[in-house]
């Protein structure tokens, strides 16, 4: 079980994310949702250890994870928003790489890259620089990096972005996969719709705090509207879209 | 609007002419170009240098070389700048594929586009250029203007051939020029005194001018070599020794062991074949008016001891004063005599030369000429004695002594003592300079059939020859040291020509004084900026040329060609302003059968002399191929820019950059655990993979490099300048250069290890299990040793093994890694990251501030080399010396160790991007705590969390 309690993070005294608490149960797959500029990345940054929060606490298994880091590390998977790589190595060699600082057996992880490789159809590129590949191809790099030592808490940012329809049929039913096998599962995308399909509870944060956190089924009836798009906009969505798109055409056409 | 588009455009290629990328990504272009600015100026004052040293004195024949040397200097240099520049700037100057993708949606023509690129690339080399001569620029060409100046020799009317008793009027008419010269010409001294002896079919005059008397006795220097010559050709037939005897069994007993392989014979020493240098390097004078005195034959065995008598295994020709000095003294040990008297014994006795002598008699010093500098003002300088070297030039003799000496070698068959080793000792047996065979020390004209001998003490200078087919012989003595104004060379060739009927050489002194006049110096100012401007846009239009005809490759293959193309010329430039031998002289310039002559350095030094109307004759086609090669390359550069634009451009947008490799390097060994092979093989494959940071090494390692065949082409090439070091023995230069390229090879490694690949990829060492500074510090020495050391060590094992002594190489190999060693664990001390993951952004790191480091560090490599080659020459000294490496690797590499396992190591990563949000920073206090809170989240915390936590 992954819980934040009134994590808080600062740039300058600005608050990024403020007092934010929510737990993403195992077995179960938490969307993490918000407009652009509300937190999301933060979020999930200071979740994978990469940014410290200001305050609060963030807790893995009942434990804070700056305990014991080095475990949590080993137990955690994480996919970042942007698909940064060495591109001058290949698929192979980054996967190789990760294996080597997991600490991996170099058989078994071998054997893990190559299936890797071919379930996510990277094999017949895998001796190409990741300069080459496509964002796509990026991204699965990205995410068999993330599996590679079967982790308990995976971490998505934008997992689906890039990816081709058929990548994103089978990511969706490999991230319901690895809920079923009791992995803590949180993910945060823009695509409503895939969430509303995959996820079982999402939390919706805005302007650093966070708006709803609750089943999916449980907000439809409890806001009386029938998608997470609506929930979404009436929680978020501040403009009239409408209103503004006809202020832009009027602008141009002036 | 299109005036717009390219003064915008213009701008934007001008801030990125230098590959920002390459050099500090993430940095402020601005403070790199000012930075550089700031070195090209450094750089024109150590340009200015030779200026402030030609200031100094009157003006005379060595203000002419030094002005030359000088003016070669400044040209080469700039030369080497621009050529870095464009190396530097690479990839800036043909648009890009960022360039078209960015501008092609946009409505600019293409040929705007390259018109800003064409006029951003020639606003640059016009700013190197400036930057760097801008001091040297504005004053060297007033010194220059008032240098002497070498206008193209005149010729006197061809007459009827002169028979020698006809010879004497025409000389007095001719000699005049040279005693009176003209205003304007830089004459020979007052007190030049100038003695010719001409023999033809028999009949022999003397005719003297100046001071000199028929009877004054001269020195005539290196002319001895060639009766150092017969006296070998003499013993032999006298069965006392042999040429093909080896030098050493002439030498005292236990002196020097037998080697090995082919030892040095008399022979080779006559020849000039023996592979010896020049000079031994324990030519040490205590007074330099007199050199040679001090130099006895305990200094020569020494030397010998040390050197041993090797012979290389293709011995080319190297004039060698030493080699001719131990023949002397060889032949004198079997004869168990002094050289002076052996002289008398076996030539000069019997020819009946009693003016020619080594020692002076009372009688004979009275008739003995002053000496004087070959310098102006040629003040009277100390005669010069020899003694162990005597056979290399220490007679004295009269020109009447020496028609003798030449009427022998004419008709050996008229001496009948002499007649068989007079025919011995001209018998052709090895090639020497250009168009010349050697016999027994005479050098032999091929094309001419004549035979002869210059000679050069302090005082004097000396020119014999003798021709057996035309049956004449000259000698020319003057007492005036090594000069321009009148040399007996010119003199002797003067009377050749009579002789023959041919227009003659006008014996005026050919130098003639500077102008300070306002007219001259506005030339030379010009000469001197076109001359920079014309060689900068030479070098870079090769440069442009080049990539232009690279261009006509696939565009795939083009994109892997380039960066090595790129590094190519990086070391060609590096090598060839290093390996050029400084401006040695005209002659040496023109007379040079090799690359010299093909230089561009030295055309455009032609090139400038043609502009400051200073071109001496001999120069003319080297200024001719300054202008065909600029215009060649203006035209290869206008060609690169038409090809880039018809073709290239369709290619870059329709292709992507970079597609697969056909091959790749796969395998990769382990190098150890699972961290260090992360590191290690991250690091090979870094190193291979991006051309930054292969640049950057490469720039260390071609300086190093360059140094390096710089400090040792002395005896690899056998430079006349060497002072006794020989390529296939332990020589320091070889030392030097070694240890050089050890320590580039270390420091610059160390230094691109701080340079970031990709830092935004950097998270996956954040989420994965991190490891400890120790373990990471471990990992990263392995990098280093297997990355620089190794590589270093082998290819050094190979050289050295190759060329020295199994034990001399090993034991300096041993050294060699100790030294790397620690220099690595130096420059490990503090680093406590990831090759490859860390920032060095300006004000961080200054890697070309320890580049200048490196270069200061190799100023005093001399004295470390020096204590080396005494350690490796005694086994004591050279354990004492392994111990204390040895406990310094392991001093430093304890103290790097306790260091990383302190409580304050944590291993850096570079810091996160710049937050979106920016405050003005109004609430101090609370701004500061957030600031320390952000240094303190973008460390990895590894050892102590929760002690940084607490702080």
């Amino acid at each position: 079980m992954l819980e934040l309690r009134g994590v808080t993070k600062l740039y300058s005294s600005i608050p990024a994310v403020n007092d934010i608490s929510f737990i993403a149960h195992a077995g179960e797959i938490t969307g993490y949702l918000g407009p652009n500029g509300s937190g999301k990345s933060t979020t999930l940054k200071m979740i994978a250890g990469l940014i410290e929060p200001t305050d609060g606490t963030i807790l893995f298994g009942g434990q804070p994870i700056q305990h014991n880091r080095m475990e949590y590390k080993q137990r955690l998977g994480y996919v970042p928003e942007e698909p940064h790589l060495y591109s001058h190595l290949t698929g192979q060699e980054y996967l190789t790489m990760v294996a080597q600082l997991r600490d991996l057996p170099r058989k078994s992880s071998a054997d893990k890259i190559e299936g890797l490789l071919r379930l996510f159809s990277l094999y017949g590129d895998r001796h190409l620089s990741i300069s080459s590949y496509s964002k796509g191809m990026r991204q699965k790099v990205l995410l068999s990096a993330a599996l590679l030592h079967n982790p308990d808490l995976i971490v998505l940012d934008e997992p689906f972005s890039g990816l081709d329809v058929s990548s994103v049929l089978m990511m969706r039913s490999l991230i319901g996969e690895f809920a079923v096998r009791g992995k803590v599962v949180l993910f945060s995308s823009h695509e409503l719709e895939t969430v509303e399909r995959v996820c079982s509870h999402v939390v919706i944060l805005h302007r650093g705090k966070i708006v709803a956190d609750d089943a999916i089924e449980r907000l439809r009836t409890l806001m009386a509207v029938p998608t997470l798009e609506e929930i979404f906009s009436q929680l978020v969505v501040e403009q009239d879209t409408a209103a503004v798109s006809r202020e832009i055409v009027d602008l141009i056409l002036a | 609007m299109t005036k717009l588009q390219f003064r915008v455009l213009y701008r934007e290629f001008l801030f990125r002419i230098i590959d920002l990328e390459l050099l500090a990504p993430q940095g402020d272009i601005g403070k790199l170009l000012g930075q550089f600015a700031a070195l090209l100026l450094f750089v024109g004052l150590w340009v200015l240098l030779p200026t402030v040293i030609m200031s100094e004195g009157p003006p005379s024949e060595l203000t002419l070389l030094v002005t030359w040397t000088a003016e070669h200097f400044i040209i080469a240099t700039t030369m080497l700048v621009v050529g870095l520049f464009a190396v530097l700037s690479w990839e800036s100057m043909f648009p890009d594929r960022r360039d078209i993708m960015v501008l092609a949606p946009l409505p600019v023509q293409a040929r705007t586009v390259f018109l800003a690129k064409v006029a951003t690339v020639t606003t640059s080399l016009g700013l190197t250029v400036i930057c760097l001569n801008i001091l040297p620029g504005l004053l060297t060409p007033f010194a220059f203007s008032t240098a002497p100046v070498l206008p193209p020799p005149k010729y006197e009317a061809a007459m009827p051939p002169v028979h020698v008793t006809d010879l004497q009027p025409v000389l007095d008419r001719d000699m005049v020029a040279a005693w009176e010269p003209t205003s304007g010409r830089i004459g020979i001294g007052k007190d030049a005194g100038v003695a010719i002896g001409v023999v033809e079919h028999g009949v022999r005059r003397v005719f003297t001018y100046g001071t000199a008397n028929a009877d004054s006795i001269f020195e005539i220097g290196s002319i001895t070599k060639t009766f150092t010559g017969l006296l070998l050709a003499r013993m032999v037939e006298q069965r006392k020794v042999s040429f093909n005897e080896p030098v050493r069994e002439l030498l005292p007993e236990g002196i020097v062991p037998k080697p090995n392989g082919p030892e040095i014979t008399l022979l080779d020493l006559a020849t000039q074949h023996s592979g010896l240098p020049p000079m031994p390097d324990n030519f040490n004078p205590l007074d330099r008016t007199n050199p040679y005195a001090d130099y006895r034959a305990a200094d020569l065995y020494a030397f010998m001891a040390k050197r041993g008598v090797t012979k290389p295994v293709h011995p080319g020709f190297l004039y060698s004063n030493l080699g001719l000095g131990l023949l002397g003294q060889a032949l004198a040990n079997s004869a168990r005599t002094t050289y002076a008297k052996l002289l008398k014994q076996e030539i000069t006795g019997s020819l009946g030369m009693r003016d020619t002598v080594v020692s002076l008699s009372p009688e004979q010093w009275e008739r003995f000429i002053q000496g004087h500098s070959g310098n102006a003002p040629h003040n009277p300088v100390h005669a010069w004695d020899l003694d162990a070297l005597a056979g290399a030039g220490g007679i004295r003799s009269t020109a009447g002594d020496m028609l003798t000496y030449l009427e022998a070698q004419l008709h050996p068959e008229r001496f009948p003592t002499l007649s068989a080793p007079l025919t011995e000792s001209h018998q052709l047996r090895a090639s020497g300079t250009a168009g010349h065979h050697i016999a027994l020390a005479w050098n032999h004209d091929d094309r001419s059939g004549i035979f002869g001998h210059n000679g050069a003490t302090g005082g004097f200078t000396s020119h014999a020859i003798f021709d057996p087919t035309g049956d004449y012989a000259i000698v020319v003595l003057l007492n005036t040291g090594p000069n321009l104004a009148l040399s007996p060379e010119r003199v002797g060739g003067h009377i050749r020509q009579r002789l023959m009927g041919r227009p003659a050489v006008s014996l005026a002194s050919p130098l003639l004084a500077g102008k300070a006049a306002p007219w001259s110096t506005l030339r030379s100012f010009g000469a001197y900026w076109v001359t920079l401007f014309a060689a900068g846009a030479f070098l870079f239009s090769s440069v442009l040329t080049l990539q232009g005809l690279a261009q006509l490759l696939p565009r795939q293959i083009l994109l892997r060609v380039s960066s090595f193309l790129q590094l190519a010329c990086f070391c060609l430039f590096l090598l060839v302003y290093f390996l050029q031998p400084p401006f040695g002289g005209l002659e040496v310039l023109v007379n040079n059968q090799g690359l010299l002559p093909w230089l561009p350095s030295y055309w455009f030094f032609s090139l400038f002399q043609a502009l400051n109307g200073s071109l001496p004759s001999e120069l003319a086609p080297l200024a001719e191929r300054a202008w065909t090669g600029l215009a060649i390359s203006l035209c290869g550069a206008a060609g690169a820019y038409t090809i880039c634009y018809l073709r290239t451009l369709q290619k870059i947008a329709e292709q992507p950059d970079i597609l697969p490799a056909p091959w790749r390097l796969r395998w990769l060994p382990r190098f150890g655990n699972s961290l260090e092979t992360v590191v290690g093989q991250f690091a090979v494959r870094t190193l291979f993979r991006s051309p930054q940071h292969r640049v950057v090494l490469t720039f260390y390692l071609g300086i190093a490099l360059g140094l390096g065949i710089f400090i040792s082409k002395a005896p690899v090439l056998g430079n006349q300048s060497s002072a006794g070091d020989v390529w296939y023995q332990m020589n320091a230069p070889l030392l030097v250069a070694s240890i050089l390229i050890m320590c580039a090879a270390a420091l610059g490694t160390r230094v691109v290890f701080s340079m970031p690949l990709e830092l935004r990829a950097n998270w996956i060492f954040r989420v994965t299990p991190p490891p400890a500074v120790p373990e990471c510090l471990a990992a990263t020495r392995r990098a280093l040793y297997g990355l620089a050391l190794a590589p270093v060590l082998g290819a050094m094992a190979a050289l050295f093994f190759g060329i020295w002594p199994w034990r001399a190489a090993s034991a300096h190999l041993a050294i060699l890694a100790l030294v790397g060693m620690i220099l690595s664990e130096l420059s490990l001390r503090s680093f406590q990251k990831i090759p490859f993951t860390c920032s060095y952004l300006p004000g961080k790191s200054y890697f070309h501030m320890a580049a200048l480091a490196f270069v200061a560090f190799a100023y005093k490599l001399n004295k470390g080399a020096a204590l080396e080659r005494s350690a490796l020459e005694d086994p004591r000294r050279y354990a004492a010396l392994i111990a204390v490496l040895a406990i310094a690797v392991g001093v430093i590499r304890w103290r790097t160790a306790v260091r990383a396992k302190s409580e304050e190591a944590v291993l850096h990563f570079e810091d996160e991007p710049e937050p979106a949000i920016l405050t003005l920073g109004l609430q101090h206090h609370l701004a500061a705590l957030d600031h320390a809170e952000e240094q303190l989240s973008s460390h990895f915390l590894l050892k102590r969390p929760s002690a940084i936590r607490q702080s």
